[in-house]
């Protein structure tokens, strides 16, 4: 019964001729530059052999806080992957994160197919950070909340609402994520702060043994991007990674992202200023990270 | 002797010639690709993501990848198999995208007449992405529990377990339907 109605609602799903057509307009294009020279099987061996040493040498010599990876930059999409080590589910285990994950339970069972919305995840709006840690009861040290120079403002202003009067009464946003068996897979915790023109952010994120085994997470933009990496000293010596993210000219969104780990959660800040101006950015930034 | 090392050598330059041509000239046919695989990889990209614009979205993504990379198969099982892991990883790359909208408008999604039909959907609805595309695989492709593991780079193992886990939702969900 399942298996024969199951085919026959599958055969109606079919792509439309219009996504037909676009696709092969792209591969067209792409057909117009030379097919890429390919190297022999030895070579490409031989090549992935070193690289697997070389990189093992360095991961185990270097990865501590945060690194970024895979930076891919494409006509369509781009993308770059941020990974740092898990962080243990079970020092995560407030009475409120437990009553949550139960929610998340109950989530998973009476999901409401209408809405299509994907179960597994509780967001929640609080006024203050204070407010944060007391649900976590986790250290979630954040120094930018004694700033002067920083004005708390809404949670997700960056970088959509930077032109626009958004409700800042909500300063922070909190989410869990779990599975439909209870287990904790990640939480992120967000404030937004405002110095003068210039809008930030500040991300901290737990991502459990739950999730993957090194927890990571891909940033994708859906169009051509271009991705400068940079580092900066923390004062406990570790190196953010900053992180440049340049659009393509037209839509002129221009971000600077610092990632590092503080308590063995990952930190991620994230700078947008009205004009692009990435001087501006990068001495916000700067300045944000010194308070760490 | 002369002569049999230009005959030899005219035979390696014939050979090598032959060669480059056919190197050079080897473009991937994506167009007879997309015509006989696309509702193949559009549909399990759908059974991921449950979204039509980010199905599009897959599916625009797995044959530009297809194109790009050009691969040697040696069987059409084996380039069927290609396209649906590449899918797989296109559309669990969407879904671990983190501003992904978490809610998708009503028209994004298909819908059914049939009171059964749309049952099922709602059910379908109900279970995690990874279980749907197992699901999908083993009762709309055909593919054994083994094929499967393979196309999702997963162990059998797992891949048994979650058609199990999946079927017994649906069970509890459908009931007498299922």
């Amino acid at each position: 019964m399942f298996s024969e109605t199951y085919r026959k609602m599958n055969d109606s799903i079919t792509p439309s001729p219009s996504l037909v057509t676009e696709t092969l307009k792209k591969t067209e294009l792409h057909a117009k530059f030379p097919v890429r020279q390919r190297l022999s099987r030895a070579v490409l061996i031989a090549a992935c052999v070193c690289l697997l040493l070389v990189g093992s040498a360095w991961a185990v010599e270097t990865f501590v806080g945060a690194r970024v990876t895979d930076l891919v930059t494409e006509e369509d999409c781009s993308s770059f992957r941020v990974e740092t080590k898990a962080y243990p589910s079970q020092k995560l285990m407030s009475p409120s994160v437990l009553e949550t994950l139960e929610t998340i339970q109950q989530q998973y069972r009476l999901y409401p197919p209408t809405e299509n919305r994907f179960p597994g995840c509780w967001q929640t709006f609080l006024y203050t950070w204070e407010d944060c840690r007391n649900f976590l009861e986790v250290p979630l040290t954040n120094p930018l909340e004694d700033q002067d120079w920083l004005e708390a403002a809404a949670s997700s202003t960056v970088p959509l609402c930077t032109h626009t009067d958004c409700n800042d009464a909500y300063h922070c946003e909190l989410n869990v994520n779990g599975d439909a068996a209870g287990n904790l897979q990640f939480v992120t915790v967000q404030a937004g702060y405002r110095a003068g023109d210039v809008r930030l952010a500040l991300n901290v994120s737990f991502y459990t043994e739950n999730f993957s085994e090194n927890a990571n997470v891909t940033h994708v933009w859906h169009e051509e991007a271009d991705f400068t990496l940079d580092t900066y000293q923390l004062s406990d010596g570790q190196d953010a990674v900053l992180v440049v993210s340049k659009t393509a000219e037209g839509t002129s969104v221009t971000t600077m992202d610092a990632y590092f780990t503080w308590d063995d959660a990952l930190y991620s800040l994230y700078v947008i200023v009205p004009d692009g101006d990435m001087n501006t950015a990068r001495a916000t930034l700067e300045k944000a990270l010194d308070c760490f | 002797v002369l002569l049999q090392k230009i005959f030899v050598a005219c035979n390696i330059f014939a050979v090598s010639r032959v060669f480059l041509v056919e190197g050079c000239d080897f473009m991937p046919n994506t167009t007879s690709a997309v015509e006989r695989y696309g509702p193949m990889v559009y549909r399990l990209a759908y059974a991921f993501v449950r979204s039509r614009a980010d199905a599009d979205d897959v599916f625009q993504e797995v044959f530009l990848r297809y194109h790009r990379a050009a691969p040697d198969f040696e069987t059409e099982d084996h380039e069927k198999a290609w396209l649906l892991r590449v899918t797989a990883n296109c559309a669990k790359m969407t879904l671990a995208t983190p501003w992904r909208r978490h809610v998708v408008p009503l028209e994004d999604v298909y819908t059914y007449k049939d009171a059964t039909e749309s049952t099922i959907d709602a059910a379908l609805a109900q279970l995690p992405p990874k279980y749907r595309a197992v699901i999908h695989l083993f009762y709309y492709e055909g593919y054994q529990t083994e094929e499967i593991a393979q196309i999702l780079g997963r162990s059998p193992s797992t891949i048994r377990s979650q058609l199990a886990r999946g079927r017994q939702k649906l069970k509890e969900l459908l009931k007498e339907d299922f």
